[in-house]
C-alpha cells in the first residue's frame, strides 16, 4: 500500500522530468514524432539556449543536452537509477510473483528503452551520454554491494534487478547500444525466469528469508531451475560485454568505467551465488531446532549433476552467445546511433575471445570468491574492523535511502504543507479576510455610532427642529396675517373644521409636509444654481 | 418544427424555467424528484441535439437569437454559442440530471424547493454562457449566486451560514466589480451591450486598463484565483452533494469562461500587460492549492483545494494565450468538472451514508465496499491526470502552451501534478487501503444502482476524452482560433499611457 504509492510518486517526481523533456522537444523540433525528431536532431545540434536568462546570467547550453538531461531523467526513474531507485525493492514486496516479475522484467525496461530509441539524439550530447555512464556505473555498483548484504530473496533480486539496469545504463552512456538492447533481453528473460522459479521455491520454502529455513527439504525442480539461471557463465554474465570493455579501454576515463564494470560483475557472482548456497546446506550460525533432525536430506552444493550442468551450460552457450551477438549487432545497427567512443578492435575475433574470456574470469572469480565464504564462513577477510561494520550496516539498511526520502523529501513536503494551511491560510489569509470582515462591522458600528446617529441624524434632526420651527413661525405668520382672515370669511363651520384639524394632526402632517417643501424649494434653487 | 429548432438555445434555457412553473404546482415529492429528473434529462438530450446541429468549422457565433428588451438602454435579450459556450452549456446540461439524482433521497426538507433551486440554477448558467448581451450575461451571473446562497443556507453542514455568508459576500464583491466593467465598457464603447459590436473596437490605453482590473477581480474571485479563494473551501464543504457538484463542475468555470469571452478578445493589450502577473498567480494557485490539499483532513475540503490546483491550470492556459494553451484550458474547464464533480459526487454518496467527511473516520474501504473504491480510484486517479483519463490531455496542452511563455513555470506547474498525485492518492490510501478501522465501517452498503448510474457515464466520458479527445477538440477548435487571434501583434499597455488618460 505505501510502496504503491511511494512506487507512484517517486516515479511521478522523475515524470517531470520525461514531460518537461517532451515539451523541451516538442519546443525546439515542432515535432513529436520521434523519427521525425531523429531525422532533424543534427540540424539541431548547434541550438543553444540560455539557463541563466531568467536570472539575467549567461550560460549557454546546447538545447540537445538539455533535452537530452530530462530525457535521461525520465528515464532514471523509470528504470529505479540511483536517486530514484528506492521504489523498486518496495514494489517487490507485491504479493504475487507475477507482478514482480513484471516490475523487474518488463517495466524497468523502459526507460533503458527510452534512451536506446532515441540513441541517434542522445549522441549529439556527449556530456549527457557521461552523466548516464556515470549514473549507471554508479548504479550498478551500489546496488551489487547492497544486494550482498540483503537477507530477502525477492529483495536480493530487486537490488540485482536495480544494478543490472545500472550496467545497462553504463552501456548505454559509453554508446554500445546494441549491446545494452541485448543485455536487456537477456536480462529481461533471466530475471521472469528467476521471479518465477522464485516463487516457486519460496512456495516450498515458505518463507521469504533466505538465511531462515524450515524443515521442508527444498530438493525439488524449481531449486535446481533457480540454480541453473543464476550460475555466472550462463547469459547474464557472458553477454556482449566484449564491446563494453573495447568501447571504454580507448579513454583514460574509460578505466573507471571498466572498473566499476568489473567490480558489479565480480559482486553479481557473488551475491547470486550466496542467494543460491543459502538455500542450501551449510553450517548455519543460528541453532534452529530444525537443523538437528538426523532425517534432513538437505542437498550439497557440489553435486556432480551441477558440475555437469555447469560445464555444458558454460561451453554451449558461451560459444552459441559468441555466435548470436554477431548477429544480434549487424541487424540492430541501421536503428542504433553511431557509438561515441571509438571503438578499436571491435570486430577482431581475438580482441573478442579475450575481453570475453576476461568478464568470465571476473565472474568466476566472484564466484570463487563467493563459495571461499562460503566454505569457511567464519573467517572473512577483512572482516572485524569497524570500518568494515560500519559499511555493513550502511549496506544492510541499503544506504539508509528509504529513511533519508522520509526525513528529507515526504517530511518536509506535508510539514510545508501543513504550515502552510495553518499557519498562512487559516492564520494568515482566512484570518485576515475574517479581519477585514469586523474591522468592516466594527467600522461600520463607528460609522453609523459617530457619522450616523452623531453627525447626520443629528444633524437631520437639528435641520429638521429648525425648519420646523421655521416652518411653524412662518405659518403662524401666514396664518395670522393671510388664510385665518381669509377663513374667517369663508364660514364657521369651514373655520371651526380646521382649525380641529390644525390642532389634531399639526407634528404629523403639516410639519412633515412644510418640511418637504422647504427642502423641495432648496432643492430646486441649488438645481438652478448649478445648472444655469 | 422550424420555430424550435430557430429557437433552440431559447428553449434550452427555458425548459428548466418551464419545469420550475411545472413542479411548483406538485404536491407529491415522489412526482417532484421524477418531473424535475425528466426535464433535466430532457434538457441533456435538447442540447445533444444542439452540438449535432453545431457547426465547428465557424468561429462566430451560431443559432442567434436577438429580441429587443429594453429598448431605452439598447439592452437585448441576445443569446448565440461558438465551441467553448457549447462545451460548456453540455457540460452543465450533464452535471444538471446527475445533481437531481444524486439528491434523491438525502435532503431533510422540502425536495421541491431544492428542485427548484437547481433548475434555476441550470437556467441562469445556461444564460451566461449563451449570453451575448452584457447586460443579460450580468444579470445571469448573479442569479447564479441566489439559489446557490440558498442551498448552502439551507441543506448545507453544520457550518453552513457562516459558509454561505461568505459565499455570498464574495461573489457580490465580484459582481459588483463584473458591474462596474460592464458599465465601463458600455459608456466607453458607444452605449451598447452587445458582446460582439464591444469585440470589435480598440479602447484607450487607460480604459482598458480599469476595465481590465475590474474584470480580472471579477472573474478572479469567482475561478478562483489564490489570494481570492477562501470562500471556496467552506462552501464546498459545507454545501449539499448537489451543490458542491454544481459549484465545482459549473459555477468555477464561470470565471474562465469569463476571461475568454470579455479579457482576451475586447482588452487584448491589458490582458497582454497583465499576463506575466496572472501567469505567476497561476503558478502560485497550482502550488498552494496543492500544498493546502495536502495538509487537509476534511475530504470535502481536500476536493475544494484541489479545484483550485486545478484552475490554476485552466488560467495558466488562457494567459499563455497560444493555440494549445487555450485549446488545454478550456478543455481542462470541461474535464475538471467532470472528475471533480464526480469526486463529490461519490465523497457525497460516503457522507450520506456516515454523515462524516473527516478522513479520520475512514479506512479499508475496500473490504466492506468493493465497488465503491474502485469508482473512488478511478476519480482520484483521473483528477491528477494520469495518462489515458481526461486531465491528462488538458493539463499537457497547458503545459505545452506554457512552455512558449517560460520554462520555469513549465517545471512548476509540474511540480504540481506530483503534489496532486500525492494528496490523491494519500487520501485514496487514507480511505480506502488497508485494515477496516472501526465496525461501523465493515457495515457499510456498497454502491446502490441510482448512485451506479449517476457514475457510470461519468467514468465512460473520463476514459473518452483521455483517450479520444479528438470530437471536443474539433468543437472549440474554431473559436479558440479565433481567441488566439485576437493576440496576434499586439503590443502590451505602456504605463504612461495607462495614466495620462482620463477615467472612463
Amino acid at each position: 500500500m505505501r510502496a504503491a504509492t511511494k512506487a507512484f510518486l517517486v516515479n511521478a517526481v522523475a515524470d517531470i522530468g520525461l514531460g518537461f523533456g517532451i515539451i523541451l522537444t516538442f519546443a525546439t523540433f515542432g515535432t513529436l514524432d520521434i523519427r521525425q525528431i531523429i531525422a532533424a536532431a543534427t540540424e539541431h545540434s548547434a541550438d543553444t539556449v540560455n539557463l541563466l536568462s531568467l536570472a539575467g546570467g549567461e550560460w549557454h547550453v546546447a538545447s540537445l543536452t538539455v533535452i537530452c538531461f530530462f530525457l535521461f531523467v525520465g528515464a532514471m526513474g523509470k528504470s529505479a537509477q540511483l536517486p530514484f531507485h528506492g521504489w523498486l525493492p518496495s514494489a517487490m514486496e507485491a504479493p504475487t510473483p507475477v507482478s514482480a516479475l513484471i516490475h523487474a522484467a518488463t517495466m524497468v525496461n523502459a526507460g533503458i528503452y527510452l534512451i536506446i530509441r532515441l540513441s541517434p539524439v542522445f549522441v549529439l550530447a556527449p556530456s549527457v551520454m557521461t552523466f548516464i555512464a556515470v549514473v549507471g556505473g554508479a548504479t550498478a555498483l551500489f546496488a551489487a554491494v547492497v544486494a550482498l548484504t540483503q537477507t530477502d530473496i525477492k529483495r536480493i533480486l530487486a537490488f540485482s534487478t536495480i544494478s543490472q539496469l545500472g550496467f545497462m545504463m553504463l552501456v548505454c552512456g559509453v554508446g554500445a547500444f546494441a549491446a545494452a538492447v541485448f543485455h536487456l533481453l537477456a536480462h529481461g528473460v533471466l530475471k521472469a525466469y528467476l521471479f518465477l522459479s522464485t516463487g516457486n521455491a519460496l512456495k516450498s520454502v515458505a518463507t521469504h528469508h533466505a538465511t531462515h529455513r524450515v524443515p521442508t527439504p527444498p530438493w525439488n525442480l524449481s531449486i535446481w531451475a533457480l540454480v541453473f539461471a543464476c550460475l555466472p557463465p550462463l547469459i547474464l554474465f557472458s553477454g556482449p560485454y566484449e564491446r563494453l570493455w573495447t568501447a571504454v579501454l580507448d579513454q583514460p576515463a574509460g578505466w573507471i568505467f571498466f572498473a566499476l564494470g568489473g567490480m558489479t560483475v565480480f559482486f553479481t557472482a557473488y551475491y547470486l551465488f550466496g542467494l543460491i548456497a543459502s538455500i542450501f546446506q551449510h553450517p548455519t550460525p543460528v541453532e534452529w531446532d530444525i537443523i538437528s533432525d538426523p532425517l534432513d536430506p538437505r542437498p550439497t552444493l557440489a553435486s556432480p549433476a551441477m558440475i555437469a550442468a555447469v560445464a555444458i551450460a558454460t561451453l554451449g552457450l558461451g560459444a552459441a552467445l559468441m555466435f548470436v551477438w554477431d548477429r544480434f549487432a549487424h541487424a540492430l545497427a541501421p536503428v542504433l546511433g553511431s557509438e561515441v567512443l571509438v571503438t578499436r578492435g571491435a570486430d577482431d575475433p581475438a580482441v573478442n575471445s579475450l575481453w570475453i574470456i576476461a568478464s568470465l574470469a571476473i565472474a568466476l572469480a566472484g564466484w570463487g570468491f563467493a563459495y571461499y565464504l562460503h566454505e569457511h564462513p567464519y573467517r572473512p577477510p577483512l572482516w572485524g574492523t569497524s570500518l568494515s561494520k560500519t559499511l555493513y550496516v550502511l549496506c544492510l539498511n541499503r544506504w539508509y535511502a528509504d529513511e533519508l526520502y522520509h526525513a528529507m523529501v515526504v517530511r518536509p513536503t506535508l510539514g510545508v504543507a501543513r504550515w502552510l494551511s495553518q499557519v498562512v491560510e487559516i492564520k494568515g489569509i482566512d484570518r485576515m479576510v475574517n479581519a477585514m470582515g469586523r474591522l468592516s462591522i466594527s467600522l461600520a458600528n463607528l460609522i453609523w455610532k459617530v457619522v450616523e446617529l452623531g453627525g447626520i441624524n443629528r444633524t437631520v434632526n437639528v435641520t429638521g427642529n429648525f425648519t420646523v420651527k421655521a416652518a411653524c413661525w412662518l405659518l403662524n405668520v401666514v396664518e395670522i396675517r393671510g388664510i385665518d382672515r381669509a377663513v374667517d370669511g369663508i364660514g364657521h363651520q369651514a373655520d371651526s373644521t380646521g382649525q380641529t384639524l390644525r390642532k389634531a394632526d399639526r407634528p404629523l402632517i403639516q410639519q412633515q409636509m412644510l418640511v418637504m417643501i422647504f427642502w423641495l424649494v432648496m432643492a430646486i434653487v441649488l438645481f438652478y444654481w448649478i445648472v444655469l | 418544427m422550424p420555430f424550435l429548432s430557430e429557437h433552440l438555445l431559447s428553449v434550452i434555457v427555458f425548459i428548466p424555467v418551464i419545469g420550475m412553473g411545472i413542479i411548483a404546482f406538485i404536491r407529491d415529492q415522489a412526482i417532484v424528484l421524477r418531473v424535475s429528473l425528466g426535464v433535466t434529462v430532457l434538457n441533456f438530450l435538447v442540447s445533444l441535439y444542439l452540438w449535432n446541429a453545431f457547426d465547428p468549422s465557424i468561429h462566430g457565433m451560431q443559432f442567434v437569437e436577438r429580441v429587443e428588451w429594453m429598448r431605452t438602454f439598447n439592452i437585448h435579450y441576445a443569446v448565440g454559442i461558438d465551441g467553448i459556450s457549447l462545451l460548456l452549456v453540455i457540460l452543465t446540461t450533464l452535471l444538471t440530471p446527475l445533481c437531481v439524482l444524486c439528491s434523491w433521497n438525502n435532503l431533510d426538507r422540502s425536495p421541491k424547493a431544492f428542485m427548484m433551486l437547481i433548475l434555476l440554477m441550470e437556467a441562469a448558467m445556461l444564460v451566461v454562457f449563451m449570453a451575448t448581451d452584457t447586460f443579460l450575461f450580468f444579470m445571469a451571473w448573479e442569479i447564479t449566486m441566489i439559489p446557490m446562497y440558498f442551498m448552502i443556507a439551507l441543506w448545507g453542514g453544520p457550518g453552513r451560514i457562516a459558509a454561505s455568508l461568505k459565499f455570498i459576500l464574495y461573489s457580490l464583491i465580484g459582481s459588483l466589480l463584473l458591474l462596474v466593467a460592464i458599465l465601463g465598457l458600455y459608456i466607453v464603447g458607444g452605449h451598447t451591450f452587445d458582446l460582439m459590436e464591444l469585440t470589435g473596437q480598440t479602447y484607450s490605453p487607460t480604459a482598458q486598463f480599469w476595465i481590465f482590473l475590474a474584470f480580472f477581480l471579477a472573474f478572479a474571485i469567482k475561478m478562483p484565483m489564490v489570494p481570492f479563494h477562501t470562500w471556496l473551501p467552506d462552501a464546498h464543504s459545507e454545501a449539499p452533494t448537489a451543490g458542491s457538484v454544481i459549484l465545482a463542475g459549473v459555477l468555477l468555470k464561470l470565471g474562465g469562461y469569463g476571461f475568454l469571452r470579455f479579457c482576451l478578445p475586447i482588452l487584448p493589450e491589458a490582458s497582454l500587460t497583465f499576463t506575466p502577473l496572472i501567469l505567476w498567480l497561476s503558478i502560485l494557485a497550482i502550488l498552494y492549492g496543492g500544498y493546502m490539499a495536502l495538509a487537509q483532513i476534511d475530504l470535502k475540503k481536500l476536493i475544494a483545494y484541489s479545484s483550485i490546483s486545478h484552475m490554476g491550470f485552466v488560467t495558466l492556459g488562457i494567459f499563455a494565450w497560444n493555440s494549445q494553451g487555450v485549446h488545454g484550458a478550456v478543455l481542462q474547464m470541461f474535464n475538471h468538472g467532470i472528475t471533480t464533480g464526480a469526486l463529490f459526487l461519490i465523497v457525497g454518496f460516503l457522507y450520506d451514508r456516515t454523515h462524516s467527511r473527516m478522513l479520520n473516520d475512514y479506512g479499508g474501504l475496500h473490504q466492506p465496499m468493493p465497488r465503491y473504491v474502485i469508482f473512488l480510484s478511478i476519480f482520484s486517479i483521473a483528477s491528477f491526470g494520469l495518462p489515458g483519463t481526461c486531465n491528462f490531455i488538458g493539463e499537457f496542452l497547458v503545459l505545452v502552451g506554457t512552455s512558449f511563455q517560460s520554462f520555469p513555470m513549465v517545471l512548476l506547474a509540474m511540480g504540481g501534478i506530483v503534489l496532486a498525485a500525492g494528496y490523491m492518492l494519500w487520501m485514496v490510501q487514507r480511505v480506502a487501503l488497508g485494515p477496516v478501522t472501526t465496525p461501523r465501517n465493515a457495515r457499510l452498503a456498497d454502491i446502490t444502482p441510482r448512485e451506479m448510474t449517476i457514475l457510470v457515464p461519468l467514468v465512460v466520458i473520463v476514459f473518452w476524452v483521455g483517450l479520444y479527445p479528438g470530437p471536443l477538440l474539433e468543437t472549440i477548435d474554431a473559436s479558440v482560433i479565433g481567441i488566439v487571434e485576437h493576440g496576434n501583434g499586439v503590443q502590451p499597455l505602456q504605463w504612461s499611457q495607462v495614466f495620462e488618460g482620463r477615467v472612463p
